[in-house]
């Protein structure tokens, strides 16, 4: 495996930590206003409910930066995704798997 | 509702198994707006063999989530391919009924709206919907997890 190959590999990883990371913390805070039935249902939902909790409760709860922060590391995976088709590593092991 | 943070008292056990999740949900017009834009660009990059949202847990922990498939399946039974949806996720029956019944309720004027809402509040008051349908699809998951170990993780990561 290239370098290069190991750069990407090792950013894609960064990406998914970092959104597990933001998808666990806004989990928290629904867990600690709504009840552990919001947690379970966002948990389920596979981010989009939390996602978008997270965006309707950001001014109350102080969490603009976590949801940008969110927001930006989704859009960047996105992209990621999108060279790793056009650049043929479509090929190795799923990277990012959808919902 | 219950706050830690207010230092209020939390709630019981029964009072959170019947906590009204999909009643909430349908009763804030911006959320179903929000869910509905979000799913249509899910969707819409999906069929146009774009990458979709990806699942953090999947792609961090190499464990696919309950939810995992479940947009796939959607998407063949919006497409008639009741096997394949059945394949990919149970669950793509409720989903699809949960999405139709969330943009009703986001398109619906104020009146009728508030009817199904109160509907909805007093079905989960009644049954603890929610809670049966998140020990379901535990299950569920579980058991693709633990007996059908190989084959899930094939299909949900192809």
């Amino acid at each position: 495996m290239d370098m290069g190959l190991v750069i990407y590999y090792l950013v894609v990883l960064a990406v998914g930590l970092a959104n597990l990371f933001c998808l666990i913390y806004v989990l928290v805070k629904m867990y600690n206003e709504k009840g552990i039935l919001h947690a379970l249902f966002g948990f389920f939902c596979c981010t989009l409910y939390p996602f978008i909790w997270g965006w309707l409760n950001a001014n109350r709860l102080r969490m603009y930066d976590i949801m940008i922060f969110w927001s930006a590391i989704s859009i960047f995976g996105i992209i990621l995704q999108v060279i790793l088709q056009l650049t043929g590593l479509a090929q190795q092991p799923d990277l990012f798997p959808e919902i | 509702m219950w706050n830690r943070m207010e230092g209020r008292h939390p709630l019981t056990l029964k009072q959170q198994l019947f906590q009204p999740v999909i009643t909430e949900i349908f009763s804030q017009r911006a959320f179903g707006w929000a869910a509905l834009a979000a799913g249509a660009l899910h969707f819409g990059l999906i069929s146009a063999e774009l990458p979709g949202w990806s699942c953090p847990f999947h792609h961090t922990l190499g464990i696919p989530c309950p939810g995992c498939g479940l947009s796939r399946a959607v998407m063949a039974l919006w497409h008639g391919d009741i096997g394949t949806s059945l394949n990919y996720h149970a669950f793509a029956v409720p989903a699809l009924l949960f999405v139709g019944l969330l943009i009703v309720t986001s398109l619906l004027p104020s009146q009728p709206r508030d009817w199904l809402t109160t509907q909805t509040a007093h079905l989960e008051q009644r049954w603890p919907v929610m809670a049966i349908a998140m020990a379901l699809l535990f299950g569920y998951w579980l058991v693709r997890l633990v007996i059908f170990h190989d084959s899930y993780i094939a299909l949900i990561t192809n």
